[in-house]
């Protein structure tokens, strides 16, 4: 390789970095090669000696990487250290994939401690409000005799069974069982479905709400909450969701500081900076 | 064994040179190479390094033939750094010789302790 291939690859590979750092790189290295030539040493030789150049700007690009990261710890940043480090071959995939599972679950685990949170919230509220200016009116959930706050009073009579659908798979259905007599209202969409079946004598037998990442199903309830039960559900999703997303955090802070200091270890081992007595 | 002690101890030997005087890449490498085995790869993400501690500053000056040179120039930071890894170093030197060589490193604790007794008489 001599001096304008090695030149050009490292420019090639710099691609990503900002134009003043890349020009300065580059400047660094055309002096050297300025200099070992008038040493009387050939483009050969010395372009061997400095290394790949395409490693070279790797490592260049993952510490930058590295350190917009750290200055700026956001998602996107993160993903070009993974990216960066990926390149380098540091993080093979036998690492990666446990990693980027545990990064997938940490995230449902913190969304889902924020939608309980905002349940939570809203349940509490309507308990304090209710408090306040009696409104809105709380009644025993989901128990067909008293249900206007909570359940829409759907007046189904005789008809057997309505049903609507969608273009795009969206579905509508009530449908009476004439032996049972239980009616079965369900919504249904391309994200997930509800599911409400109420019994013959009016209570509601089964509450089965799922979407792709997951089901509830609530069955055989029988005037079941009241007014203290709506506050003691909603502090408990509070809470659940208070301890959930505090958790969260904390494994994402923890996450992100093991991997910024992996990542810096790992630039540290490449570039021979590491190891011998002299840092501790 | 040895690259690796070496390469711990590359950071150190170019700050002693730089404390001599202010000096460019290459001539680093030229000075470096005439006592020890090095990668001349190694040599600029050495100095980014340094540069990024604050341990050395750079400047450029023309030359009259070929692109302007960069020169680095030892900080005052970089100067007291140098000192606390001389003094690590020596020290780390001395415990290292008394592993190697445990006979002397006895003889010599032996006088340490029969030295205060000589003292009484």
């Amino acid at each position: 390789m001599n001096q304008q291939t090695f030149m050009q690859q490292l420019e090639a590979a710099l691609a990503g970095l900002p134009a003043a750092e890349r020009g300065e790189i580059l400047a660094d290295y055309a002096e050297y090669f300025g200099d070992a030539l008038a040493d009387g040493r050939s483009e050969e030789e010395v372009a061997a000696s400095l290394g790949d150049p395409q490693r070279l700007a790797r490592e260049l690009q993952a510490k930058a990487k590295l350190q917009a990261w750290e200055s700026r710890r956001s998602v996107g940043n993160l993903f070009g250290v993974i990216g960066a480090l990926a390149g380098l071959g540091v993080l093979n995939f036998v690492l990666a994939i446990p990693f980027m599972i545990y990064l997938w679950f940490l995230t449902i685990g913190c969304v889902v401690s924020g939608v309980l949170l905002f349940a939570g919230v809203v349940l509490t509220g309507l308990w304090v409000s209710n408090s306040l200016f009696d409104w809105p009116v709380i009644q025993p959930l989901l128990h067909q005799e008293q249900a206007a706050a909570w359940v829409a009073r759907v007046p189904v009579g005789d008809l057997p069974q309505i049903d609507i659908r969608g273009a795009k798979g969206e579905q509508v259905v009530i449908h009476r069982d004439p032996q049972t007599g239980t009616t079965r209202i369900e919504a249904s969409g391309v994200d997930g479905s509800v599911r409400l079946e109420r019994h013959v004598d009016g209570t509601v037998s089964r509450l089965e709400l799922s979407d792709d990442e997951g089901a509830v199903n609530l069955q055989g309830f029988d005037g079941l909450p009241d007014r203290g039960a709506v506050l003691s559900i909603g502090l408990g999703l509070l809470l659940a969701g208070g301890i959930g997303l505090t958790i969260g955090w904390l494994l994402v802070r923890l996450t992100w500081r093991v991997l910024a200091r992996f990542g810096r270890y790992q630039l540290a081992l490449l570039s021979g900076e590491r190891g011998g007595p002299g840092r501790g | 064994m040895k690259t690796q002690l070496k390469k711990g101890t590359l950071e150190m030997c170019v700050l002693a040179l730089l404390a001599r005087a202010d000096s460019y890449a290459y001539e680093l490498v030229s000075r470096l190479a005439d006592c020890m085995e090095i990668s001349e790869g190694t040599v600029y993400p050495l100095m980014r390094r340094l540069q990024a501690e604050g341990w050395v500053t750079t400047y450029l000056v023309e030359s009259a033939s070929g692109p302007s040179r960069k020169y680095y120039a030892l900080t005052a930071t970089g100067r007291q750094s140098l000192a606390e890894m001389q003094v690590e170093w020596r020290e780390f030197v001395a415990e290292v010789n008394s592993v190697l060589a445990p006979q002397a490193a006895s003889e010599a604790a032996q006088a340490k302790r029969n030295n205060p007794q000589g003292e009484v008489e």
